[in-house]
């Protein structure tokens, strides 16, 4: 029996009194990959930013389950050290915050959490290099500030290292391919796929298949008006690629 | 709250709320207002003629303004070499021909009384200069009364000195100007260092630069109960470059204050200015900054940034940054940002596992160390970094 890793369950989301999220229910098992696609306005974003505890939304009713245990009740930093993680799709600036040195703290913090010793500056240092490999990332964005300055393909490379140095259990990519080029999707792409094992999940937003041709899916919902409205396997997402999501709404 | 008139009125009723030294406020006031600092009916675009004020109450000589100076410069200076003092003056090896230290008191004669010949007694200096990279640290405690420090510093061509003045006012107020010339592709650095400031005090920088040099300026204020930074600079050579980086921290009913007036008289130069506050309680800080870009001035490229952390409802970020371009060919971008923290990084920050009051440390002290990090030296960083984590956590 595969083990349930994330499941929510008929999902309320409201932003200053407007639904959003309109009774979504989603399972994802322990080492599965899901895409989740669909018109603008939709709410897949809501739906990843709820998942992570954003104080704007308010879950109305509902239930988020991670390894069984409620997250509703969790602030964001919890749901980050029981194994959430998020990956903007718009990857926050902080002048002044040094990347390698908010990113050592990141990890010592989930170190902590797990009962395991922290890292000093010099052990980081050579712990972090291969996950900088893998991203295809030069080690002297660790000394700027966090994504200050950084292009789009900059940032995103910098949430698929911090993904990769955190290790979580669930990763959620808020349309991690949106202004990068076919170079860098491919690297942020390669780098998920080495990122995949039995025990983590992604849960991947996107707008587009091109995506999906390099991370293969395992399961692909179509979301539109705050709710899942269909689920297939790879093929649904060539699908809408060719037709587009109007036959769906119809149909569905 | 943005108020964008800044006059003597806007001052008097900043000073007037302080407790400290109230009797050595009010002859602070009545300088600044005997020295023509305009009033709101009628103030001027470059909002307060401070070089009329220092021109007025002080003087020395400098010997290689020529170089670089447009007439406009040479006037100014000339005006002051009028009024010769008998400085107390240090020779330095190398590059730095020569600095002049000191004081007029307000008690002797004229607007602001004569120079002293002596140094002053609250002038320390604390570190030589060094042969291949003068640095110089200037230690000013204002103890009682109203003070005033000159430091003339010239850089010649290929110099590259350092000047830390750190500022202190127990129960004096104070004020400290700095001429300075760079000849061309020379480098200076002023770091400018003021903590538990309880009384007045005011840091003036007057330079002009030659081509190819280089002006860093940091300013670190903290607990300052009236202080204003006001610099001048004619960047009137190509390729130069001048940076200002400054933060102020204040609270209570403190005041912090930064003046520039940045001109751009040839093209092909740069100036970017980074001006950070954060503020308490009924704390108020100002901005005023002017770019000047003269009709020739293509090519010119300059940045002014004013962001403003208000963490109480009452406090005051003040904020005028101006641009008067004549040039077509320029960059020049400005902005201010006042508010409280935003909620976006901190919520990414807690996304990673921070609890939410570590997400707030780990914001401001980012918030400050974008300015500390530019001082010059990097244990006087880290130590300064200390002292502001210790003022945003209390």
């Amino acid at each position: 029996m595969k083990n349930t890793l994330l499941h929510i369950n008929d999902l309320h989301v409201a932003i200053d009194n407007t639904p959003i999220l309109k009774g979504l229910t989603l399972r994802i098992n322990a080492g599965e990959v899901h895409a989740i696609m669909g018109p603008n306005g939709s709410g897949k974003s809501t739906l990843s930013k709820v998942l992570a505890g954003h104080p704007a939304y308010t879950v109305t009713s509902g239930e988020i389950f991670l390894n069984g245990e409620s997250l509703l009740n969790m602030d964001p930093d919890e749901r980050a050290l029981s194994g959430i993680f998020l990956a903007f799709q718009y990857p926050v600036e902080i002048p002044g915050v040094s990347n390698a040195g908010f990113l050592r703290m990141a990890v010592n913090a989930k170190r902590k959490h797990k009962g395991e010793d922290e890292l000093d500056p010099i052990e980081f240092e050579s712990w972090i290099k291969d996950k900088l490999t893998l991203v295809d990332m030069n080690p002297e964005f660790l000394d700027r500030y966090v994504n200050h300055g950084f292009s789009g393909g900059e940032k995103k490379r910098n949430e698929i290292l911090q993904m990769a140095a955190l290790s979580p259990q669930l990763a959620i990519l808020d349309e991690i391919d949106s202004g990068l080029d076919i170079d860098a999707l491919r690297d942020v792409a390669r780098a998920v796929n080495t990122l995949r094992s039995p025990d983590r999940a992604f849960l991947i937003i996107t707008h587009y298949q091109r995506l999906l041709t390099d991370i293969v899916p395992d399961i692909v919902h179509i979301m539109a008006n705050g709710r899942l409205l269909t689920s297939g396997d790879k093929s649904l997402a060539l699908e809408v690629e060719e037709k587009g999501y109007d036959w769906l709404l119809e149909t569905v | 709250m943005i108020i964008t008139q800044t006059d003597t009125e806007t001052w008097f009723s900043q000073i007037e709320k302080h407790d400290h030294g109230a009797t050595e406020l009010s002859r602070f006031i009545a300088q600044l207002q005997t020295l023509g600092i305009p009033r709101k009916e009628q103030e001027m675009w470059r909002y307060a003629p401070l070089p009329a004020l220092f021109e007025k109450i002080t003087a020395s000589r400098l010997g290689h303004v020529k170089e670089v100076a447009t007439a406009e410069d040479m006037a100014m200076f000339q005006e002051i070499e009028t009024n010769v003092f008998v400085p107390a003056t240090v020779l330095a090896p190398s590059s730095f021909q020569r600095l002049t230290l000191f004081s007029a008191s307000p008690k002797k004669e004229g607007p602001l009384g004569a120079a002293s010949p002596t140094p002053p007694s609250g002038i320390q200096r604390a570190a030589p200069f060094e042969e291949n990279h003068p640095s110089m640290k200037l230690n000013f405690n204002f103890i009682e009364g109203w003070q005033q420090h000159h430091v003339v510093v010239n850089a010649e061509a290929g110099a590259n000195a350092t000047l830390q003045l750190n500022l202190a006012a127990t129960s004096g107020a104070g004020h400290v100007l700095v001429h300075l010339n760079l000849a061309h592709t020379a480098k200076v650095h002023i770091d400018i260092i003021g903590q538990a400031l309880n009384a007045p005090v005011m840091v003036t920088i007057r330079a002009v630069q030659g081509n190819n040099g280089h002006l860093n300026v940091v300013s670190y204020v903290q607990d300052s109960a009236w202080f204003m930074l006001d610099l001048g600079n004619a960047i009137n050579g190509t390729g130069s470059n001048m940076t200002l980086n400054a933060l102020s921290l204040v609270r209570q009913n403190q005041y912090a204050a930064v003046v520039t007036n940045i001109r751009h008289t040839i093209g092909e130069s740069t100036s970017s200015q980074l001006v950070k506050a954060v503020l308490y309680d009924t704390a108020t800080t100002e901005y005023n900054g002017a770019v000047y870009v003269a009709h020739d001035a293509q090519k010119t490229d300059s940045t002014q940034s004013n962001p403003n952390l208000v963490l109480s409802d009452t406090a005051r970020a003040l904020s005028r940054p101006q641009l008067r371009i004549y040039a077509d060919d320029v960059k020049c971008a400005h902005g201010a940002t006042m508010g409280q923290l935003d909620p976006e990084p901190l919520f990414y920050l807690a996304s990673r596992g921070f609890s939410h009051q570590e997400c707030i440390s780990i914001v401001l002290a980012g918030f400050a160390e974008e300015v500390l990090d530019q001082m010059s030296d990097p244990a006087l960083q880290k130590s300064l970094l200390a002292d502001a984590i210790q003022f945003l956590r209390a």
